[in-house]
């Protein structure tokens, strides 16, 4: 009903604009044309009345002095053909009535004057005339009848050609505008209008159709991204939830899901009906605090009811959104349950590992302790050995070197002479205690070399000096096997253990004069960039190829070494190992009897 | 003329009479100590133009001895020469440092031995 009371449609306008116009016009039309036809009518009514006023008096005087009543009755009939006279009495002098004539109707503004008839300024009777201005009023009405008819019809013919007229230009097309507005999907808005004309209206149905078009655009990329968004959240592997009022507005199937429930089920229904009991208080106060607009930790981990009543334990992620205007929760559940059971099962394997470490540094403290006791040891005993070669080469030495002294004096013959069998047997006892002691010495040098003990004594010496002292030491062996012993040994100062080097160069030529039966045995030294090669060359037994190998490993004398004198096997060992300690390297070369050739090289740091 | 006095300073008897027994033959006068602390005192009671000390002895080893010898009154340019083991690696260094003029290895060599006697009386000479 008041939807149709509403002037709200453009035509409803038009027609209302046309009918008031019209009804003012009208009014104001009505007005003025009665004034102006009242007046003309009063006018024209008083010159009647004053007409048949003075026509009266003028004729009825002579009737009456004549008393020709005939001719008063038609005196008085004739002014009732004016409209506005209704009535005509005469009386006489005395006031009786004589005639009267009136109109069948009688009005009922009925206006009733008197005059006198005169004859010779004398009265002698009078008249009453009854008027009535319902004519006039009748006349105006009329008149102004026909002029509203007038009016009206012009008006009302007006309005229609107008109201044709805008139906055709504006109207109808936005009705037609309006109709397909409103049949429009608000879905699926795209630009329907189809009004093509070059005024407003068409300009306005352009711009629409664009917006509509624009707006559908949007509308379709926003269903779209709302779409999937939709699915995205939909398919979550967690619960979403949305919260308001603490009334649960959304829910997502994995959430539903989570809980044994079904989405329909919970939809609408307090939010707190699904925690688990332990977890409500906290939680309550955690949503109403955040609602209130505090700043609360939005990632907790708390738990769940299942439908069953089991406790899930889960983590909850918490968002405020705007919903109806209001503040909403907006929250991810993620069942955390296998994440504490991986947890729970971490933590045990952590406490096992904690206490298998535990075990662990506790034995390795253990086996490093005794380590540390059984290195002890090891050192202590190393001291006790090193302590025990010395003070028992001391010892060993002590005898031998009175012995070799005493039969060196008496070879010598300073306590008398001697025979030769006594010379011979006493040369035999003095060369084995000189063997003995060499012996001593090795395994003594062995010993210090494997312990680590010996370090090499850097001293500057002169190589042929050395090389000298070497030579006159061996020359005798030689002489007495008849070989000839060459040496050849640059004039330079060296840095190296003079005693040591002296000790290897004994080694090594006392073996080539030892295996050497007959021929000689040569002693060069090279001096290279920055190294010295001391060759060694003999001319005796030579090596077999796979004998060589085993040369220089601890007491290995090999089979076919006719010696009267046989070393002590660990010369050649002694002699590696020496060569090694001052950075050297030793090798060699032999054919099998033809000869051998030790090659022994020594860092050159040449003396100043 | 003054035979040339020596002092033989060694624990061990016999090495004693070894190095004593040769030195006589050869004509020297010799006089013996048993110990470093013996040694001193005969270095200190008689005059002697050369001593040979042996370095490991009970009470006061050779370098001890040597050091409070080389400290007595005349005794500056004596030579002292000490008798060292053959094996003991840093003896002939340690010799030096404590005041030795010079040393022979042991076991010595009665052939060699006068060579080196001599030849350090001649440098004192």
């Amino acid at each position: 009903m008041k939807e149709k009371l509403k002037i709200n449609s453009l035509k409803k306008k038009t027609i209302l604009f046309i009918l008031i116009i019209t009804a003012l016009y009208t009014l104001v039309s009505v007005g003025i044309v009665y004034q102006v036809v009242e007046e003309q009518m009063m006018a024209k009514h008083e010159v009647c009345r004053n007409a048949a006023v003075e026509s009266l008096s003028y004729s009825l005087a002579p009737m009456l002095d004549l008393y020709d009543y005939k001719q008063v009755e038609r005196a008085i009939t004739a002014p009732l053909a004016y409209k506005s006279i209704i009535s005509v009495t005469i009386f006489d002098s005395t006031g009786t009535l004589i005639r009267s004539a009136a109109k069948q109707n009688i009005p009922k503004d009925l206006d009733v004057k008197k005059y006198n008839i005169t004859s010779n300024d004398k009265v002698i009777g009078s008249f009453e005339i009854g008027f009535s201005k319902e004519y006039i009023n009748e006349q105006i009405r009329t008149t102004i009848e026909a002029l509203v008819f007038g009016l009206v019809g012009f008006f009302v013919l007006m309005g229609l050609a107008i109201y044709s007229l805008m139906s055709r230009s504006v109207i109808g097309p936005l009705e037609a505008f309006t109709k397909t507005v409103k049949e429009m999907d608000p879905e699926n808005l795209s630009p329907q209008v189809n009004i093509r004309s070059e005024d407003e209206i068409g300009t306005l149905a352009a711009s629409f159709n664009q917006i509509a078009e624009d707006l559908g655009n949007s509308q379709r990329a926003l269903r779209d991204s709302e779409e999937k968004y939709r699915n995205l959240i939909e398919h979550a592997d967690a619960g979403i939830v949305i919260i308001h009022d603490k009334l649960i507005t959304y829910l997502n199937k994995r959430g539903a899901e989570m809980i044994g429930h079904t989405v329909e089920e919970i939809i609408n229904t307090p939010f707190t009906e699904y925690l688990h009991p332990d977890e409500l208080p906290r939680v309550i106060d955690r949503y109403k605090r955040r609602m209130a607009g505090e700043d609360v930790q939005p990632i907790y981990e708390t738990a769940v009811k299942h439908k069953n009543g089991s406790r899930i334990d889960v983590e909850f992620n918490i968002g405020i959104i705007t919903y109806d205007g209001k503040p909403a929760e907006f929250v991810f559940i993620r069942d955390i349950t296998e994440c504490k059971k991986a947890e729970a099962g971490l933590r045990e394997a952590h406490c096992k590992l904690q206490e298998a470490k535990a075990e662990v540094d506790k034995e390795v403290k253990k086996r490093t302790q005794q380590l540390v006791v059984a290195k002890e040891d090891a050192e202590h005993a190393n001291r006790m050995k090193s302590i025990f070669l010395a003070s028992m080469s001391h010892e060993l030495r002590t005898p031998l070197n009175s012995i070799i002294g005493f039969t060196g004096i008496i070879l010598q013959g300073l306590a008398g002479e001697l025979n030769v069998e006594q010379r011979t047997q006493l040369g035999m006892v003095y060369a084995s205690s000189k063997h003995l002691l060499a012996l001593i010495n090795d395994l003594l040098d062995i010993s210090k070399i494997e312990s680590g003990e010996l370090e090499p004594d850097l001293e500057e010496f002169n190589l042929a000096e050395a090389g000298m002292e070497v030579r006159d030491s061996l020359k005798p062996k030689a002489e007495d096997k008849g070989l000839k012993l060459i040496f050849e040994m640059p004039n330079i100062n060296v840095m190296s253990d003079e005693r040591r080097f002296k000790q290897i160069l004994v080694n090594l030529v006392n073996n080539a004069i030892k295996f050497t039966e007959e021929g000689e045995v040569e002693v060069k030294a090279i001096e290279k960039d920055k190294s010295i090669e001391i060759i060694v060359k003999d001319t005796g037994v030579g090596i077999k190829k796979e004998d060589i190998q085993k040369l220089f490993a601890p007491f290995t004398q090999l089979e076919y070494t006719v010696s009267e004198e046989r070393g002590t096997g660990l010369g050649l060992y002694l002699a590696r190992n020496l060569v090694r300690l001052l950075n050297g390297d030793i090798r060699v070369e032999s054919e099998y009897g033809k000869g051998s050739i030790f090659t022994l090289t020594l860092p050159l740091k040449r003396g100043g | 003329m003054e035979r040339t006095k020596i002092l033989v300073v060694d624990d061990n008897e016999r090495n004693r009479y070894l190095v004593s027994f040769i030195l006589e033959k050869n004509g020297f006068e010799v006089v013996t100590a048993n110990d470093g602390l013996e040694g001193v005192e005969t270095a200190r009671e008689q005059r002697v133009n050369l001593i040979i000390m042996d370095i490991k002895m009970p009470k006061m080893d050779g370098y001890e001895a040597t050091i409070r010898i080389k400290k007595l009154e005349g005794y500056q340019s004596v030579p002292i020469i000490a008798l060292t083991s053959y094996a003991m690696a840093g003896d002939k260094k340690k010799a030096v440092a404590a005041g030795c003029d010079g040393y022979i290895a042991k076991p010595i060599n009665p052939e060699t031995f006068m060579d080196e006697i001599r030849r350090f009386l001649e440098v004192i000479k």
